[in-house]
Parts: C-alpha cells; structure tokens; sequence
C-alpha cells in the first residue's frame, strides 16, 4: 500500500504548487521536513567504499601519518609548512584505529552523529598529512560529504540508532531536508567545476587529451581505454556530451525524467571512468552520494512494489518488534567501551605487525642493491628527443571526420582517396614532415613533405591513388630531420572493369 | 524550526554554497586557485592536465663504496595506493622526495650513504600500448627508448643539494630557443665540490681533513643552505 506523501514535502519548487514567491519557493526546498531516507542511504553506502580504502592504509598508518614516517602534507605543496600537526607514531595509528571502527559504525548507524563527525575530522585530518597515497579529490568528496552527514539526522532511519530509539508502530521522524539539498548541490558544483576545467584544456575537446590519458599507466589497468585510442572520433563524441552532462546536471538533476536521466548518464559516466581509465574508488565514492537524489516518494514506490511482490509471494510481512530499554541502555554504553577495546588492540596488533621490520629477529631491513649496469645510463647525458619518438602514429582511411582520420584500412582500390595521417607528440619544434610513397622495391614514387607547426598536433597527407600505380603493395614512409621513423604498408587493388568505364577522374597528381 | 535556529542554519547554507561558489568562480577566472590549501576543497581540476609522455622516478642512494640502492620502494613495503605504482611515483613537484629519502635511510640498515639521486625516467605513452594495439599503428617492433634526468640531489638526511629542472621541460625550451642553450649537465659535472661532499655525510668532517668552509646558518647542520656552485641555465 502506498504511502500518503505530501506533493510539496521534499519536492523541487515549482512543482504543482503555483503563485508562490522565489523566496518561499528557496524555503521549501531547504526547509521542506521529510524523513530521510536519501541520507541513510548515504550514510550506509559512502562509509564502506571509505572502509576498504583505509583499511588497506591502516598498517601504514606509521610511515603515512606520523612523524616517525614519510608524511607527504598537501600544504606543503601550497608553501603552507607545518599547518597541521603530525601526530607520532603510537598516536596516528589510534587515529586510523578509530577511523576504521567510526566508519563500521557510522555505516550502521550506530552513535551516528559522533560517528560522523569522528570519522571527518579524523578522515580530513589524515589525508591531508598524505597527500602522495591518500589525499585525492575523491577524499576531497568524501570530506565534503561526511561533513554534511554530521551536520544531518542521516541516522533517524534504517539505523542501529533508530532501532534503539523508536517504539513499535512509531512513524519515522522528519527533518528539514537543507543537508540533502546541500548534499545534492553540492554534486552539482563538482560537475560544473569539471566542466570548467575541460573548457580551459583547449585540447580536451580535439580528444588529445583523453587520447593520451587512455594511454597513461598510472592507475589500475585499462585494457579497454587503450583499445579506445583506435577510435579517436568516438573519444571526442565522449568528450563532447561528458562536458555538456556535466554543466546541465545541476539545472536537470531534480526531478522528472531529468533526474533519471542525469543521474544514469553519471552511473555510466563513473563505469566509463572504471573501465577506460582504471579507477576504482572514485567511481564509488561519488555514485555512492548519488542516493542523495533518493527522497520520501522513491522509497514509498520501492515499499509498494515490495509489498506487491511479498502479497503475491504469498509470505507476511512482521511488523519490527522493539527492543527492552534495559538493553538499549546496555547497547548505548557499550559503545566508548568498543572503542577503548579497538584501539587498545589496534595498537598492539601494529605493533606486533611491526611494518618497518625493525624488531624482526635479523634486524632490520637492508637496502635492495642495484646493479651498476642499470644505474650507470640513468647518469648520463639524457639528450634531445630522437626523431622516432616526436611521431606518434601514421594512419590510414579515407575519410577524415573532426581532424581524425576514420575508416581505418591498409588495402585499398584504384580511385580511392587515401588520407595518411602523421600524428605527432609534443613537445616538439616546427619541423618538416616527409610522407612518400615507396613502391615494393623501396623505390621512392613521391615525394611530399609538410611544415607542423609546434602548435599542430597532426599532419594530414591526401593521396589520390588513381591507375597509374599499378596493383600491389606499397609503403607510405614518415621522415623527419632527415630520418625515416615510420612506415606502413598498403595494398592496392584493381577496381572492376564497371568502376573504370564510368571512371570521369582526370590524372591527377598522386598526392598534395 | 525556531528563527533562531533557522538564522543559523541559513547562515550555514549561504556559508556552504558561498565557498563552492567561490571555488567555482576562481577555478573559472583562474584565480586564486593556489592561494591555499584549503582551495583544493572547492576547485574541482579533475584532469587538468595531460602528457604525451610517462614518467617514472627512481631513487637511488650512492653508498661510500660506490655501489648503488634503491630506496624507494623502501624494502619493507608492497603498497601501491592507486594502481600498481608505489607511493613515491604520486609525487609529480618532488615536494616530498626528501621525506621520504630520510624515512628509509633512518629505517633501514646500509653503509654509510654519500648522496642519493633523484632520477626520473621518461617515455613516450605510445610505448604503453599493448602488443595487439600497437600492431594496429604500427608495422614495426616496439623498442622503448627511455630518456633519464637527474632531478635531484639529496643528501641522506633529506636536505635537498640541487635540483635540475624537469627534461620535457629542456625539450621545450630546446625547440623554441633561437640560440643553442648550454649544454646538459651530464653526471660527470655532476659530482660536488670536495667541501660540499663533506658536508653531506653526518659526521665529523675534520676527520677527513677538510673542515666545512660554506657558512652555517644556525641550523645545527653542516649542510649548507646554498648550494655555492652555479647551478645550470637551463637542463
């Protein structure tokens, strides 16, 4: 059975309410009370993408957090020395003890508002002394968020608080909604800002920039990014509708088909992310906030179907059945008690873990020793660029769509226009490219040569292959600064009797 | 609601969306985006940058004996934060090579160290496709070349000796640079005077007879402030 929601409890201004000002309009979308499913399903979500995160920190808690370690601080990259303090060692493994037990319980909802406000000031404070392996922008989200969940009553439903606190029978309580709508915002800067920063990258939108990030190891592996960068025209049609999703989320996001819409094309978005670039945490972490769109009629709609569904399983639903006040009692004590005992043994269990190997029964760690004969070219003079390594790619096909050539082929027909395309890496200085033709013997057939500029980032040669080459194999070969760098072959084909009586084409030259 | 209570909440609203709107307008304008470490909480750079090259970092410690150490990785530890590269390839301004030099030099059991070198290795991206795609650009066999620049020079407590700037930088000034620049400093020039070379060892520099003749200031180090040589034009 459905619930009976207000139309204007949680709702965007404007909808079905008419005749109502700007300003009562901003009030209700702050101040509109509803319960808060949105934010639990935050609360729950975010805390175990960050649990795996810090767990996996945890035995480095030492060597990244502390001074008896390798702190990386962001404010020093700012010029900002010793702004925050670095805890000693004993002291910054307590921290990441307790962040990891605050994160369980913030998750179950459990002493939810100390929970959230430990786990961000604990959180913030720790990735800011990190800023090499644990400080990125997703913990900048992370902050954000767990910021706006301590200031939230995100732990009134679906929570070990809630369980304790209500009676059987008792309708969940309702807030004011200005920490979701924060929260929703708050997503919607985050996207518009990216845009931002795509537009001030003028190679962004000629899909270099993506080109090469496709190709950049330096997060998980990305088999499917790399096998991209075959298709450049399609990772500039990304780059396009990436740059314009993100700028209307904010205006869409709110409700009708718009929020479906801006929110599936975020989900896909942050897989895209996972599966071309190869991260793995940001994904999560920002889709997880996405339940911050999830508001009283959602879950009305999601209760209803369950309901259908169990009516017609044949099974009933029990109502919850509270607990004794001797054990909530019991429950709410129990829990600085579990703190003290976590971090008592977080604190022995590092110790015995000993992750420099200090006290191992051998002593310490020796340093791993190199070979000479690796060192020794890393000494000397590094040079200049070789000629090889300006050029990037030669390709071939027949048709050129947004500067890149497309309709990728190596064998061709008599009449058929070739665009060889010379993409180049930068840096690089203006400089002249060759792209000849060379017959099967190696034979020089023609000659053609281009000035690129050290602004251009790609030289297109048109070779119009009309009859006078005879069928067989050939190779177009890239030089510059007098040295071949790359070579393809070709194969060219015979077109049919038909295609040469209807053939109007004049003998043009081979190539411009 | 009580107004009070709304005031306040207001206030916290406007706060709130008032410093993203802040970091959105700066972002925008190009403003202020650096002033503060609290700025990376409201300008959202996500990939605001790109390369056409990879690069690595090695650390590698020169031990009185002339032999060579890795130090970073440090031996004690596996941990890759983001993919499969350790923590100090996270570090793009070589802000905190230092640190974490002196954290493993400190941890760890070895001969006395006279230097440590900071090294960065650098590639062309294409070189990182795989065997399948690399087939579909090119006809040819792959054959990495690397380029290597010493970026730094550390002394074993984490003090940085010099620093030399990055190659792709060099390359960029070497393309559009009208007159021959001065040529790179090639390791041989590399090595320091014999009153610096004293003072990067932590102990008594009059028991090799060659007391520290740069000026100390106050630090309670012999490590000079200054590097005396000249430091190259350009690299």
């Amino acid at each position: 059975m459905a619930a009976n929601i207000p139309v204007s409890v949680s709702e965007p201004p404007g909808s079905g309410s008419g005749g109502r000002g700007l300003r009562a309009s901003i009030r209700d979308f702050f101040f509109a009370e509803e319960v808060p499913y949105g934010l639990a399903l935050v609360r729950i979500m975010l805390p175990l993408v960050l649990l795996y995160v810090m767990l996996r920190r945890w035995a480095y808690a030492r060597e990244f957090y502390s001074s008896d370690g390798a702190t990386a601080p962001l404010a020093d990259d700012y010029g900002f020395r010793n702004m925050l303090p670095v805890p000693s060692g004993t002291v910054a493994v307590i921290m990441v003890t307790l962040l990891v037990i605050l994160l369980v319980t913030l998750a179950i909802g459990w002493r939810t508002r100390i929970s959230a406000i430990g786990c961000f000031v604990i959180y913030t404070h720790l990735n800011m002394l990190d800023c090499l392996s644990s400080f990125t922008k997703y913990s900048v989200i992370a902050s954000h968020v767990l910021l706006l969940l301590s200031l939230s009553h995100c732990g009134a439903v679906w929570s070990v608080d809630a369980w304790l606190s209500r009676e059987p029978g008792q309708p969940p309580p309702r807030f004011a909604a200005w920490q979701r709508r924060l929260m929703q915002l708050l997503i919607g800067a985050i996207y518009f800002g990216a845009a931002f920063t795509k537009i001030h990258t003028p190679t962004f939108f000629s899909g270099d920039q993506l080109r090469f990030w496709l190709m950049t190891h330096i997060n998980h592996e990305h088999p499917w990014g790399e096998y991209l960068t075959l298709y450049p025209v399609v990772v500039m049609l990304f780059a396009y509708l990436c740059v314009v999703w993100e700028i209307l989320f904010v205006f869409l996001a709110w409700r009708g088909h718009g929020r479906w819409i801006m929110l599936t094309m975020g989900a896909m978005f942050h897989l895209g992310t996972r599966v071309f670039i190869g991260l793995y945490v940001f994904p999560f972490v920002t889709t997880s906030i996405y339940w911050a769109f999830v508001n009283e009629r959602d879950v009305a709609n999601w209760k209803a179907r369950l309901a259908r569904f169990r009516s017609s399983d044949g099974s009933k639903h029990r109502a919850g059945q509270g607990i004794s006040r001797l054990w909530q009692r019991r429950v709410s004590r129990a829990f600085p008690a579990m703190l003290l005992i976590a971090i008592v043994l977080g604190v022995e269990l590092e110790y015995r873990l000993d992750s420099y190997g200090i006290r191992r029964p051998e002593g310490p760690h020796e340093l791993v020793e190199l070979d000479p004969a690796q060192v020794e070219p890393m000494l000397q003079p590094a040079g200049t660029v070789r000629p090889v390594d300006l050029v990037h790619s030669l390709e071939t096909g027949t048709m050129l769509v947004g500067g890149h050539v497309v309709r990728h082929k190596s064998s061709f027909k008599q009449g058929d226009k070739l665009f060889a395309q010379c993409t180049v890496i930068p840096p690089h200085p203006d400089m002249v490219i060759e792209c000849n033709l060379h017959d099967a013997d190696d034979r020089v057939l023609d000659r053609v040569n281009q000035v690129v500029r050290r602004e251009a980032f790609r030289a297109n040669f048109l070779y119009v292959l009309h009859d006078a080459l005879a069928p067989g194999e050939y190779a177009l070969v890239v030089r510059c600064f007098g040295k071949e760098v790359m070579r393809r072959r070709i194969t060219l084909t015979a077109h049919s009797d038909a295609e040469q009586s209807a053939d109007e084409l004049e003998s043009a030259p081979v190539a411009n | 609601m009580g107004a009070i209570k709304r005031w306040l909440v207001s206030l916290v609203i406007g706060s709130y969306l008032g410093s993203l709107g802040y970091g959105i307008a700066c972002h925008a304008l190009d403003f202020n985006t650096s002033a503060h470490p609290s700025m990376y909480f409201v300008v959202w750079d996500m990939f605001c940058g790109w390369s056409a090259y990879s690069n690595r970092l090695h650390l590698v410690a020169e031990g009185e004996s002339g032999r060579y150490y890795q130090v970073a990785p440090a031996p004690w530890t596996s941990f890759h934060p983001y993919g499969n590269l350790p923590r100090h390839q996270y570090d793009p301004f070589l802000n905190h090579t230092g640190t974490v030099i002196r954290n493993c030099l400190e941890k760890t059991r070895h001969e006395p160290i006279q230097r440590v070198l900071v090294i960065e290795e650098v590639w062309a991206k294409k070189y990182n496709l795989p065997d399948p795609i690399w087939s579909r650009f090119f006809d040819g066999p792959r054959e990495r070349h690397s380029y290597f620049q010493v970026r730094q020079v550390v002394a074993p407590d984490g003090k940085l000796v010099r620093k030399f700037s990055p190659w792709l930088s060099r390359q960029s000034d070497l393309f559009v640079s009208v007159r021959p620049l001065p040529s790179f400093l090639d390791s041989d020039s590399m090595k320091l005077s014999p009153a610096l070379q004293t003072t990067t060892r932590p102990f008594d520099p009059s028991a090799v007879g060659l007391p520290a003749t740069v000026e100390r200031k106050g630090s309670g180090t012999l490590f000079p402030p200054v590097d005396p040589q000249p430091a190259p034009l350009a690299q």
